[in-house]
């Protein structure tokens, strides 16, 4: 996956002064520059394909609408991922999650006894329980900063909080989910940071 | 996927790392491989058409107008807070009839004792007297309850003292 919170910041600028006059290729150069992104994003906020494709579609096309108001010279993308990120959270706040979609069996190390396999499974499932049980937004936090790789005062600035705010929302958010993991401790946390590796 | 570790934590923190690992490990990955992006693409540009087909379409005034005003309206707005802010403090009169800003500047109050002895020093001082004392009766003092802040009882008042 491309690490776009990180990569270096293209000038986005002209395309967006050409959008602004009705330029459809310059519209079209934005949207397969950021999609995949902005599609990264939506998932894991509402942890469904169809939903996450709607939602980028939505933004971009929410993006368009507000396109007069898009400040010169600043890249486009931390724009657009404010707008999927609002969007997602009214999402996930205006309907339910229609399914969450199960596991890829190679996400863990080959081979494992199946006590250990369902020990994994058992503590994926208390994970995500306790994850999507964090308030809003504190989940969406925690999400696309250890999923998605965004800095705090990136996830700030898509938020519109302080950058302290979004710490302390990751710091509480560790302390809870660390209750969870350490009630599997000792070994199996050990064991799904190998089968990562 | 590389991190800043520009949050102000401790990255060596016991179980960071492990939490990480577990959150990623529980969390689904987005299912790239099975979007089909060049349908997405058709998608948003179908839906953004009619807009961008109207951002080719000459506006007419009203459009022009409404642009700027989307611009202009904000700035007035906030033209007009800072006069409602600025203006009052800059029409505080001191007894005397001066404005605020014409009393002494900082640059002037840095100058030293020898400019203690100034008038406007001393209007100062006769403020901060009448403040710390109102309707004490003292002459120096009514001065300063003149409704006009006459120049007379401020001579007598100081040919007193």
């Amino acid at each position: 996956m491309e690490d776009a919170a990180h990569a270096p910041e293209r000038d986005d600028w002209p395309l967006v002064a050409r959008v602004q006059r009705g330029d459809g290729t310059a519209y079209d150069i934005l949207v397969r520059r950021y999609m995949r992104r902005a599609f990264s994003i939506a998932y894991r906020l509402l942890e469904n394909r169809a939903d996450a494709e709607d939602l980028v579609q939505e933004a971009f096309v929410a993006a368009l609408e507000a396109i007069d108001g898009f400040e010169p010279r600043r890249p486009f993308g931390p724009w657009l991922f404010r707008i999927v990120v609002n969007r997602g959270l009214n999402a996930r706040k205006a309907r339910s999650i229609r399914r969450t979609e199960t596991i890829p069996g190679d996400a863990v190390s080959a081979n494992p006894s199946p006590h250990r396999e369902a020990e994994r499974e058992e503590l994926r499932t208390a994970l995500r329980r306790a994850l999507n049980g964090l308030d809003e937004p504190r989940a969406a936090i925690v999400r696309l900063h250890e999923l998605e790789g965004f800095s705090s005062p990136e996830i700030a600035a898509m938020l519109d909080l302080a950058d302290g705010t979004v710490r302390w929302h990751l710091h509480r958010a560790r302390a809870e989910l660390r209750e969870v993991l350490g009630a599997f401790r000792p070994g199996i946390g050990d064991e799904v940071e190998e089968g990562l590796s | 996927m590389t991190y800043d570790g520009g949050e102000g934590e401790d990255m060596r923190a016991p179980g960071r790392d492990e939490l990480r690992a577990a959150l990623r490990a529980a969390a689904t990955e987005p299912p790239a491989t099975e979007v089909d992006w060049e349908a997405l693409v058709r998608g948003v540009r179908h839906r953004a058409e009619p807009l961008l087909a109207a951002r080719r379409r000459p506006l007419p005034w009203w459009g022009h107008a409404s642009r700027w005003a989307r611009a202009g309206i904000p700035l007035a707005a906030a033209a007009v807070l800072a006069l409602v802010l600025l203006l009052p403090r800059a029409g505080l009169r001191t007894p005397t009839g001066e404005t605020a800003a014409t009393t002494p500047t900082a640059g002037s109050s840095a100058a030293g004792p020898a400019d203690a002895a100034s008038p406007s020093s001393a209007e100062a001082d006769l403020s901060h007297l009448a403040l710390a004392a109102p309707g004490t009766g003292d002459p120096v003092l009514a001065y300063m309850e003149a409704a006009d802040g006459g120049e007379a009882l401020l001579l007598s008042a100081l040919e007193e003292e």
